[in-house]
């Protein structure tokens, strides 16, 4: 299970959904730079798309290994982001609409100890956005229904199941808990011959959150707190093929792990969100 | 830990401080500003750099653990000493570029480098030699392949394939790499129906290829130039011919037609790939995939669960949950025994077994 190769003819597929609600306008630090939390985990989400772009690039151009969607929540409901027009869009459809490019500058402190300004151009698929309250429970759904129609295309019968990361810094405004645990249970239930879908849920740090906790391998190692137990109950438990990408994440820890983050600063997100792709390579 | 190419990229756009033996080191720009880099596939990357003034190609790992890093070494090992006027080898440099974590830690990656090798695919240096009716620098071709194929006998590194050949305008010839299939017989064909079709023609007619596919309400059409249809058929589903073969779709499901339009596979089949370079069609029904040559004929006497994408001459295959290899004329080259297996690159394949991960050549032979 969860170890079939990644080919044009059983692609695999990711579903990112993204809090935009008022509450990431919070402003952090992250590399070396003040900025909202929306805006840190748009470049985020940005690289994500980068990377998965990146890795379908073969001689013959950009191929399509992966369905890809990304949705934000926000007050404004439920948006698609890279495919406007609703479902999934592929490495080459987002190639051939073009993007548009960002300089970032990021301090880094070389081995040395020389600081250096590091600027590199960034594709801007997405934009950051911070408004009103958090369907999240409206965003599961949709993201569920992906799932559920992709898992059911016989042509992805055999597939790498696909992985949905959701990345929030608070509590949906749309739902109970048992709402949340019963959609969240939907998504992890469809799946391939070659395992169920991966649902990892990323909750980012706000003021008084305490430690970040990822990937936890026991449910006390999370703070005692109602929410984080929901998150616990909705994410599904990482299969064996991600242990050494998460053990280099979390050395010494003790398998098996939850796919969530409680409290989790940015970096954390970007390394949790490459451990999620880390099927990509098995192309 | 999972590297990204993001990681990279941001590296080579740095000023100096970042590699620990170049110096000025750029990546080459492609025309959207963006560093040209390949995915040769096992969870490595090629950058094309200007390093001291000379173009390099750097192959970089995506994975920080022993296995990417142990491709490497043996990449490295396997070609000291190995650099002649025929082959530019891998040089294994440790602890090359400075890359920096998502917490913005930095460490230091192992890369693979060489200068890159000069000249253009086989395919198009005899398309234009022919064309200009060079029979001289055709000559010069054959001759230098001849020293090539000694050369790559004595160095008993694998075979020689299309693919990885490349031609300077003068007709020298060199290897981006060896294979586990050879194809030397076929590029001395090509070498040689060139050299007489320069004498006959301007022109080289390489399969054409020059009919165009266009929407036609609700399905595909192929017409030419005019836009006068060549194939009196609609499909649901089309691909642009190559190598005189095209996938196309019907209601009844997926098959091969030739350029004349007559059907080499029936449209029957649930799942079909076409690999022109190669000559061979993978189809898959009822959930069992067969190998099939360019002319429809069934290659493979049993079916497989699954056959991956041709690379150097060798498909993954799987059977009952075990992986071997299926060789382009159909024959299981490589039994079915490995739990996990990875594609032909530079004549290895990473396989498991019981839990233990170790190489393999294209005799199934462990390295």
């Amino acid at each position: 299970m969860y170890n079939a190769p990644i080919t044009r003819l059983h692609p695999t597929a990711f579903v990112v959904l993204i809090d935009r609600s008022c509450s990431m306008r919070e402003r952090i630090a992250w590399g070396g730079a003040e900025m909202t939390k929306a805006r840190a985990v748009t470049l985020v989400a940005n690289t994500f798309i980068d990377e998965l772009v990146f890795r379908a690039r073969r001689e013959g151009g950009t191929l399509d290994y992966y369905d890809i969607a990304m949705l934000g929540y926000s007050g404004d409901g439920i948006n698609y982001l890279v495919s406007p027009y609703g479902e999934f869009t592929t490495p080459s459809r987002l190639v051939a609409s073009g993007v548009r490019r960002e300089k970032i500058a990021r301090e880094r402190v070389l081995p040395s100890g020389r600081s250096v300004v590091a600027v590199t151009e960034q594709n801007m698929w997405i934009r950051e956005k911070a408004a009103g309250v958090t369907p999240m429970c409206a965003a599961l759904r949709e993201g569920a229904s992906l799932v559920e129609w992709w898992c059911r295309r016989r042509k992805n019968a055999n597939s790498y199941p696909p992985t949905v990361i959701n990345i929030t810094d608070g509590e949906a405004s749309d739902g109970s808990d048992d709402e949340i645990r019963a959609i969240a249970e939907r998504i992890r239930r469809a799946g391939t011959k070659n395992g169920a879908a991966l649902l990892i849920n990323i909750h980012l740090a706000r003021g008084g959150d305490g430690t970040p906790v990822i990937f936890p391998s026991r449910l006390d190692e999370l703070p005692d707190h109602r929410y984080s137990r929901l998150l616990w109950d909705m994410s599904s438990e990482m299969p064996e093929s991600y242990h050494d990408a998460i053990l280099s994440a979390r050395p010494g820890a003790a398998a098996p792990f939850r796919a969530m983050a409680w409290g989790s600063h940015i970096g954390q997100l970007a390394a949790m969100m490459n451990i999620g792709s880390v099927n990509s390579i098995m192309l | 830990m999972t590297l990204t190419i993001s990681q990279y990229i941001e590296a080579f756009g740095s000023d100096d401080g970042r590699f620990r033996t170049f110096e000025r080191l750029r990546a080459v720009p492609d025309e959207t500003g963006m560093p040209v880099f390949t995915m040769p596939g096992h969870g490595l990357v090629d950058f094309q750099v200007t390093a001291d003034n000379v173009r390099h190609t750097l192959r970089c790992p995506l994975h920080r653990d022993e296995e990417a890093l142990l491709r490497l070494w043996t990449i490295g090992d396997r070609d000291r000493g190995l650099g002649s006027r025929f082959f530019t080898e891998w040089r294994l440099l440790r602890g090359e570029v400075v890359l920096f974590d998502e917490a913005g830690e930095a460490f230091e990656m192992d890369v693979l480098a060489r200068a890159t090798p000069v000249g253009v695919p086989l395919a198009e240096f005899l398309e234009k030699a022919a064309a200009r009716r060079d029979g001289e620098a055709l000559a010069a071709a054959l001759r230098s392949f001849e020293d090539l194929t000694e050369w790559a006998r004595e160095a008993g590194r694998g075979g020689v394939t299309v693919g990885r050949l490349l031609v300077s305008p003068g007709g020298e010839m060199s290897l981006t790499g060896f294979s586990a299939s050879d194809q030397t017989d076929r590029v001395f064909r090509m070498l040689h129906d060139a050299a007489e079709k320069a004498g006959e023609k301007a022109g080289y007619d390489f399969g054409g290829d020059k009919v165009r596919l266009v929407r036609d309400g609700g399905g595909w059409m192929y017409v030419d130039g005019r836009g006068q249809a060549v194939i009196d058929a609609v499909y649901r589903a089309a691909s642009p011919f190559r190598g005189e073969r095209a996938e196309v779709e019907t209601r009844l499901g997926k098959g091969l037609i030739d350029p004349s339009g007559r059907t080499v596979l029936e449209p029957v089949y649930e799942e079909l790939v076409w690999d022109d370079y190669w000559g061979v069609a993978a189809a898959m029904r009822e959930g069992m995939w067969f190998l099939h040559d360019r002319g429809g004929v069934r290659l493979t006497e049993e079916g497989y669960d699954w056959l991956g994408e041709c690379s150097e001459g060798m498909l993954l295959a799987e059977r009952g949950g075990r992986c071997g290899f299926v060789d382009v004329t159909g024959r299981l080259a490589i039994p079915c025994a490995y739990d996990e297996a990875s594609s032909f690159a530079e004549g290895l394949a990473l396989v498991s077994v019981g839990g233990e991960s170790f190489f393999i050549d294209a005799r199934g032979s462990r390295i």
